[in-house]
């Protein structure tokens, strides 16, 4: 009865392998095959992961069984295998290229001291031999292998980080918020988070936010490049940048690259000359929302929260996917506007007179702007109705028409930018 | 001197201290024929006197001196000296010259022991061989308690065998102060040694984790070593109160804020550049300084790299001397996020780094004039700053200290009206004796402020 269930399981377990990768005997016994021309001694031997040869420097999972099957060929082939690679006596590095019909795999043992080469072996694995799904690979792991590469251009610091907006389009100044942008902000945020380098920040911590975490992406045909960005704040310098090109078809199906409402939300964006991940903010006053994925369905209620660095005089605009600009700030008539460093403000809080709630009326792209000055802002000449239901005024004019009034009013020669801004995805 | 008859032991006093009976060597009882049987041994009652049981064959050891006693040490008479009296005197000789080498190595280790401190061995060895030969300076008694020959047949091819017991009383001070001033040990006790981290790394704000490991390991290496580590924890308020007193801010040094608090708190253990006159406040809680800087941890090529140096500064006379320094680096492959691969690199680089300094560190120091000077072996530098008085009677006040004979004067400095001098004791008891001693002869240089944890009394009128 105990032989029959070893059997059993024996088998099943058997069959799993069989079912995940059909192909595996083949390529592991290559595998090991190639490990055989490597000098027969007992070292200490730490194995390393596979790296990308190419420039690209990508990440495939697949790679994780082939360093699995490694360490299982290195103990085959009579080496002790080590966890950590400070009790190495020798590595073993392998480095591996990404052809249309094969992977290649370039072994090399190295003497831990003086990293010579103690031996070497190449083998090519034809994708015949591999399990069908070898090439693939997933938007978390796109997050993975940036968030890789910013750990290791950032590796030995501790740093307290909040992740910014993630954005972008069809052009490098684009900067639409869309489902794969709040998708790959959260992939980010989790893979970030999990490294020990970095210390993720809540938006609204009162904690000394040092860095921000940017991302930005492009549709290019049928690749997208996504580009990511630690900055300083302060300073706007960028201490870390990662990036990758990956197929769109990675992108699940029904994941939008663009918001629904496009040309629409084109219409209030602020104009960046260089590019958008790079856009500056002069940072007088924080801004942030209640739904940290910035992500929102019909009848959730939203809260906007400002903390301002100095005392200044502020109007906060709610600008809908359809192009309507509400003022959610100062919400009466005859308010100044006037906020003090060191509170914060809540805009549809409970303490508040305003409610905010979400609707699915307009979908797509939303965003909150704060326009921010250090003197009062006469906003008299800009054309508004107040809704008194809701307690709201909101603007008879486009985006462009209230930044002209703006301009005018603060008696600035160029055109005035949001203090700050924040841009949420309104789903269905 | 007597003699008893061949083929028995003699025994015979060099110095006459004690007298032991003869030993008669035991006959094997197996081969003793019944009627050769001794008869049962008679059970008496013994009446010793118990005082003269008790008394010591030899003295006592004490904290100033070492006594080394050795018991029946045997050596072979050379059999091809006709003369067999020299023969024996040359084999008592000789043995009595080995013990003394031996009492003397033994005596120089068990110092070393109680000073705790690191030695360099070849050194100490040359040290204790000097004071061997000259052992009329150290050897405060000595005395051969029992010498004994075994003599064999005429026939025998046996050599004849001395036996010798003695005892060395050996003057621990003496050999202490050659020791110390000949450089067989080095007093680095009394050297207060404080860790400061640094980073030639701009704008990377390195993993606490890493620098704990860093400051944590490289103290170690150095108290192990027998130096003092001044722990900033215990002089963290003296800080604090002296940034508050420069007009900055110490809240983030108490921040809720795990992080801010770290980097607050590093940064002001960073006394000589958080402070201005950092070099002067740091010369009051420490004597050396040992400063680690880190210049490289990155990652490039998925090669993880940490490089660090390391330099040892000595406060000396008023002022700062360098006395060496280290660098090391390691590169290992880069293990992705992983923190304790960088901390166990960074181990490494460190304990290196230390391994190379401290004994360059001590050499230097040992080296050092002004350690030759010194005569306590727990000696402290202080400074004494006189506030509000003029030149001639700080010129006065100098004069007099540099006569004191309770310490070591160390030199003055006009400008700051400070003395600098080296004393066994307490602060408070070194800050009451200078004010007695000026008063006895007619200054009165004021009350002495100080505080426990630093070195520096300002005595004032005020």
């Amino acid at each position: 009865m105990i032989n029959n269930q070893l059997l059993g399981k024996g088998l099943l377990s058997a069959l799993l392998i069989l079912c995940a990768f059909p192909a595996t005997a083949d390529w592991r016994s290559q595998v090991g095959q190639s490990m055989r021309s490597l000098p027969s001694q007992n070292l200490e031997v730490y194995v390393r992961e596979p790296v990308d040869a190419s420039r690209e420097g990508s990440y495939y999972p697949f790679l994780r069984h082939v360093q699995e099957v490694l360490i299982q060929k290195a103990r085959n082939n009579g080496y002790t295998v080590v966890n950590s690679p400070t009790n190495a006596k020798a590595y073993l590095e392998t480095q591996f290229r990404i052809g249309k019909q094969s992977l290649q795999l370039f072994l090399s043992l190295k003497d831990a001291d003086s990293r010579n080469t103690i031996g070497s072996a190449t083998v090519e694995l034809a994708s015949s031999v591999l399990p069908i799904d070898w090439k693939d690979r997933t938007l978390k792991d796109i997050a993975f292998e940036l968030a890789t590469k910013l750990d290791e251009q950032l590796f030995g610091q501790k740093l307290s980080i909040l992740i910014d907006e993630f954005s972008g389009g069809k052009e490098k100044t684009d900067a639409f918020v869309s489902d794969f942008s709040i998708l790959m902000r959260g992939y980010i945020r989790e893979e970030v988070g999990s490294l020990d380098t970095f210390r993720i920040l809540i938006e609204g911590s009162t904690s000394a936010q040092q860095y921000s975490l940017r991302g930005h992406y492009q549709v290019l045909g049928n690749e997208v490049f996504l580009r990511l960005k630690v900055i300083k704040v302060g300073s706007n310098h960028a201490i870390a940048n990662a990036s990758s090109r990956f197929s769109l078809g990675t992108v699940p199906s029904g994941v939008g690259m663009f918001p629904p409402n496009e040309i629409q939300a084109k219409e209030s964006t602020d104009e960046i000359k260089s590019d958008a991940i790079s856009k500056t903010t002069t940072q007088t006053v924080t801004v942030w929302v209640n739904h940290d994925d910035r992500n929102y369905r019909d009848g959730d209620p939203l809260t906007v929260s400002l903390r301002p660095d100095t005392d200044l005089y502020v109007r906060v605009y709610y600008v809908q996917s359809d192009g309507v600009i509400c003022q959610i700030m100062p919400s009466r008539s005859g308010e100044t506007g006037y906020i003090r460093k060191g509170y914060v403000y809540e805009i549809g809080g409970a303490q508040d007179d305003v409610e905010l709630t979400i609707s699915d009326e307009t979908v797509g792209q939303e965003s909150i702007k704060v326009f921010a000055s250090h003197g009062p802002i006469d906003d008299s000449n800009l054309p508004k109705r107040f809704i008194s239901g809701a307690n709201v005024s909101c603007l008879e004019d486009n985006y462009q028409k209230l930044i002209e009034t703006l301009t005018r009013a603060l008696k600035m020669k160029y055109r005035v930018r949001p203090a700050s801004e924040v841009k949420i995805l309104v789903r269905r | 001197m007597k003699y008893l008859a061949k083929g028995s032991l003699i025994v015979t006093t060099m110095v006459a201290a004690l007298a032991f009976p003869p030993i008669t060597l035991a006959g094997n009882h197996d081969d003793v024929s019944e009627s050769q049987k001794p008869p049962p041994p008679k059970i008496q009652t013994l009446n010793l006197n118990q005082d003269e049981l008790l008394s010591p064959t030899q003295p006592n050891s004490s904290d100033d001196e070492y006594l080394a006693v050795y018991e029946n040490i045997r050596s072979e008479v050379d059999k091809t000296v006709s003369d067999k009296d020299k023969a024996r005197k040359d084999a008592v000789r000789s043995i009595i010259v080995d013990l003394k080498q031996r009492a003397f190595r033994e005596a120089a280790e068990k110092v070393n022991q109680e000073v705790a401190q690191p030695m360099d061995l070849t050194q100490f060895n040359q040290v204790v061989n000097r004071a061997s030969n000259n052992y009329l300076r150290f050897i405060k008694e000595w005395k051969i308690t029992k010498q004994l020959v075994e003599t064999q047949t005429v026939s025998s091819s046996t050599p004849e065998v001395v036996q010798v017991s003695a005892f060395f009383k050996i003057d621990k001070v003496a050999l202490r102060k050659i020791l110390i001033s000949e450089g067989g040990i080095t007093a680095v006790a009394k050297y207060r040694t404080y860790v400061e981290l640094f980073w030639n790394v701009q704008d990377k704000d390195i993993h606490p984790e890493v620098i704990a490991t860093i400051i944590g390991n490289v103290e170690d290496q150095f108290r192990q070593a027998g130096y003092e580590v001044v722990e900033f924890e215990q002089i963290k308020g003296d800080l604090v109160a002296l940034l508050k007193k420069q007009g900055k801010n110490d809240a983030d040094v108490y921040a809720n804020d795990e992080l801010k608090r770290f980097k607050a708190n590093l940064e002001l253990r960073n006394i000589d550049k958080s402070f201005v006159n950092g070099k002067r406040i740091l010369a009051d809680y420490a004597d050396l300084l040992v400063g680690v800087t880190v210049n490289i941890i990155e990652v490039q090529n998925n090669e993880l790299t940490v490089r660090m140096t390391s330099n040892a500064t000595l406060f000396e006379q008023g002022q700062w001397l360098k006395l060496a320094s280290s660098d090391y680096g390691k590169t290992v492959p880069h293990v992705r996020g992983s923190t304790a691969n960088l901390i166990a690199v960074a181990k490494q680089v460190t304990l290196a780094i230390s391994k190379d300094l401290e004994p360059k560190v001590r050499k230097q120091l040992g080296q050092r004039k002004s350690v030759t000077k010194i005569q306590k072996s727990q000696e402290r530098d202080f400074s004494l700053i006189f506030k509000g008085i003029d030149k001639g009677t700080f010129n006065e006040i100098k004069t007099r200290l540099s006569k004191g004979s309770k310490w070591q004067f160390n030199g003055a400095d006009f400008k700051t009206r400070g003395i600098h001098l080296a004393y066994e004791g307490s602060i408070d008891a070194l800050s009451d004796l200078i004010q007695i001693y000026l008063e006895g002869a007619g200054i009165t240089p004021g009350i002495g402020e100080y505080s426990g944890s630093r070195n520096r009394i300002i005595f004032s009128n005020d």
